[in-house]
């Protein structure tokens, strides 16, 4: 028996023998360690909400169908929680997704778990093809190709994949965010395809692709609807807000992912940038000089930070951020927004 | 053996690795089709003793056996597959090095001329039969590179009109060239010079003849033809980044195919990237990003490279247009390269503490336009300020107002502290008798750096 297995039913036999308290502290300070683990999560919520403590085990809820995003029964449960709180649209929306999730249960996908265990996305795709030829509507199906379609840089197919389940699952928040991640992705894309070719073929520039759209947009929303407290989430749309040149808004989310995740360098440096933007810069400042605390070899913060810092009389500061810019290794990440 | 270059090799061997069902299948409809076109493999074969090692899966070779075209590349090479499955490397690219290694094993002993052929890659008609009288003329190796397109919208195109009735893909340069520009990867703008935003990983760099194709300097082009000329050695990274460089003895021996009238290919890609590779730049950033990427990754014949543009058109050249451009883009180039060397002193001037002067190059790096430093390139000796020369003169309101200059005035008080070529200390103290040297004879790559008692402000 795992450790995990053993905290969990420990848990949930002390909140049966009436030590609600126990149990929640037990696998509060299991899941202090192990902040992925969905099924401590799961139990964590549903002992919080059956002790009557709503708002924690709600967020506990909604973090494991972060984790989980094709558990029909954490949508259940999130239903029932929302009906408490008599929140009908989101209670409504979530037994919609249990619904649709359970209506392929009887699919056996563990042959696609297996060829996307070992990497295999093109077995992946081509059994899912065969399985979605017979079951149009296999939800889980069309989820694991579109994390083969990632995988394989596809993104108009995973776009496709994920247009394909969207309205069948509103409250899979993975599935909104991942929806409005790859349709501005693929919009950028596109417009930098297009005007470069445009400008080799001698072409005369058209009119750029817009990327402030409204379906992105309401994507976001649908994934911060059900889950207001995925920082993450919360950054991505700020990063989108702001190439869409709403530097106001995109402060508003970066503040709330800062608040929910105050350790990310990259919500402080993002809304750094926002606040620059905006003439804000002893905002900017502060939140610059916050990223680099807690990520000392962040060039781009060190090099924005000196930039900032430029009319001000502290030279040595100047100097010694630009220095650090130059020795530092890139930051790959999705989220340090340029 | 002693293999005479002046010779034509004995015989031919293309290799090709290729696994996983997605990269079959863009072999067969890609490499395979465009190979089989009238001026490509037919070509070559003719009266010439051609094998094609393939090295793939166990579980690929069965599709690849089955395909319609098969049959016809039998007819015309011995097929060799080699299986993969055993072989090991570091990530995909040490997999594929590896890999690679085995595609050449054997080429020495029997002086065979190798032709490696991408997965993905579709070559115009007439690239072999370039690279066989290329290659008969002296050559070692012949270095290319082609433009990537998006995969879909590319392929949709490309079935509409040039694909034979065989199943080959027939099509000119020209052609290629001008489909290419019309379904161009995204990836391949973020490489264009003008653009505002710039890739990671700039291993080429493109300058746009609107209207009739791309100037491209590449740091890491594809080894498109190898003739061994002694035991292989260890090489770093892929057969496109550190490869080269082990296998020549003189670097006249490498052709590099300068116009896509000779060769052209390009290669097919989803549109979609692994991480954020994207980022925003201006003119002095991008420099400046391509310049530490060069200094951190490029090797000696990377940077050789880059020297010999390539032009990839679909009309006929403009021959002024395009020579100013190649011009334009040298400057460029030796901007970047200027810069590479800078960055080269500031790393030496960080490891020895002297971090007023480094950031003070830092700073000029960044925000005035050094990272534009112009001058010829070569062996450059650096008189650096020491700290408290630094200190001293930017405390001094009367010399070190350093905050008004603009980018003119920083690039001429950084130039008072450069001499051409590799000067050593006591011809420094010779010419300037009020000059002392604190550190002398610092060597770095391709410089010298004397540590000096003062900012040479005028």
């Amino acid at each position: 028996m795992g450790l995990n297995t053993q905290i969990v039913d420990q848990a949930v036999a002390d909140f049966a023998a009436g030590q609600s308290e126990k149990a929640q502290v037990s696998l509060s300070g299991y899941l202090a360690l192990h902040r992925e683990d969905a099924d401590a999560w799961f139990a964590l919520g549903l002992i919080r909400v059956r002790s009557g403590n709503i708002p924690d085990g709600l967020t506990a809820l909604q973090l494991v169908a972060r984790l989980l995003p094709m558990q029909p029964n954490v949508y259940r449960e999130l239903a029932i929680v929302y009906s408490f709180i008599h929140d009908l649209d989101r209670s409504k929306a979530c037994a919609v997704t249990a619904d649709s999730l359970e209506s392929d249960l009887d699919i056996d996908l563990s042959t696609v778990f297996a060829a996307s265990a070992r990497g295999d996305y093109a077995q992946v795709l081509a059994i899912g093809a065969q399985i979605l030829a017979a079951r149009p509507s296999a939800i889980r199906v069309y989820y694991e190709m579109a994390l083969a379609h990632q995988a394989h840089n596809d993104y108009d197919l995973v776009v496709s994949a994920l247009k394909a389940i969207t309205l069948a699952v509103p409250a899979c928040v993975a599935v909104s965010k991942a929806l409005a991640d790859f349709s501005w992705t693929l919009k950028k894309l596109d417009r930098m395809s297009s005007s470069y070719s445009r400008q080799i073929l001698g072409q005369a520039p058209g009119r750029a692709i817009e990327l402030n759209a409204a379906d992105i947009d309401s994507y976001y929303k649908l994934a911060l609807q059900f889950d207001p407290r995925w920082s993450e989430a919360h950054v991505y749309y700020a990063n989108y807000l702001r190439d869409c040149g709403y530097h106001d808004a995109a402060s508003s989310h970066y503040r709330i992912a800062e608040n929910l995740d105050p350790h990310d360098p990259v919500t402080h440096f993002n809304l750094g940038l926002a606040l620059e933007a905006v003439g804000e810069k002893a905002a900017a400042e502060a939140e610059i000089e916050s990223a680099i605390l807690i990520k000392p070899d962040f060039g781009e913060a060190h090099e924005c930070l000196a930039r900032i810092l430029e009319w001000k009389t502290n030279s040595s500061r100047i100097f010694s951020h630009y220095s650090a810019a130059l020795g530092c290794a890139r930051f790959y990440s999705t989220q340090v927004y340029l | 053996m002693k293999v005479d270059l002046t010779r034509p090799p004995k015989s031919w061997r293309l290799v090709t690795a290729v696994w996983g069902e997605r990269f079959v299948e863009r072999f067969l409809t890609t490499t395979l089709p465009s190979i089989l076109s009238p001026n490509n493999l037919p070509s070559l074969s003719l009266g010439e003793k051609v094998e094609y090692r393939i090295l793939c899966q166990r579980a690929d070779i069965g599709a690849i056996e089955r395909h319609p075209l098969y049959g016809r590349l039998k007819q015309l090479v011995t097929i060799e597959f080699v299986p993969i499955d055993e072989i090991q490397g570091e990530g995909k690219y040490g997999r594929l090095a590896q890999v690679h290694r085995r595609g050449m094993e054997g080429a020495l002993e029997g002086d065979v001329g190798l032709i490696f052929l991408t997965a993905d890659g579709i070559w115009s008609d007439g690239t072999l039969a370039s690279l066989k009288r290329i290659s008969s003329s002296g050559s070692q190796v012949i270095l290319m590179d082609g433009p990537r397109v998006v995969e879909h919208s590319f392929r949709r195109e490309m079935a509409r009109g040039h694909i034979g009735t065989g199943g080959e893909i027939s099509i000119s340069p020209r052609a290629l060239m001008k489909l290419a520009a019309e379904h161009i990867h995204p990836n391949e703008a973020s490489w264009n010079w003008d653009s505002d935003i710039i890739h990671d990983v700039p291993f080429q760099l493109h300058w746009t003849v609107p209207g009739q194709g791309i100037l491209t300097r590449g740091f890491c082009l594809f080894p498109l033809y190898v003739r061994l000329i002694r035991p292989l050695g260890d090489f770093i990274g892929a057969i496109d980044h550190g490869l080269i460089e082990t296998i020549i003895d003189d670097a006249a021996n490498i052709y590099y195919c300068s116009d896509s009238d000779e060769m052209a290919v390009v290669s097919i890609d989803a549109i979609g990237f692994s991480s954020a590779n994207f980022k925003r730049t201006d003119k002095t950033d991008r420099i400046l990003r391509i310049a530490k990427w060069v200094s951190a990754e490029a090797t000696r014949q990377n940077i050789d490279a880059a020297f010999h543009p390539a032009r990839r058109h679909f009309t006929d050249l403009d021959a002024e247009r395009w020579s100013r451009v190649e011009r334009l883009s040298e400057c460029h180039l030796n901007a970047v390269l200027g810069c590479c060397q800078l960055l080269d002193v500031h790393a030496e001037l960080q490891r020895r503490d002297l971090n007023a002067a480094a950031g003070l190059l830092a700073f000029a790096l960044h925000e005035n336009g050094l990272a534009r430093w112009p001058g010829k390139l070569g062996p450059r000796t650096f008189l650096v300020p020491s700290e408290d020369a630094v200190r001293d003169w930017l405390a001094d309101p009367a010399t070190g107002d350093f905050w008004r200059l603009d980018r003119l005035s920083v690039i001429r008080l950084l130039q008072r502290h450069v001499r051409d070529g590799l000067v050593p200390s006591m011809s420094i103290v010779q010419s300037s008798d009020a000059l002392k040297i604190e550190l002398a004879d610092i060597q770095i790559r391709n410089g010298l750096i004397h540590v000096i008692d003062r900012v040479l402000a005028n």
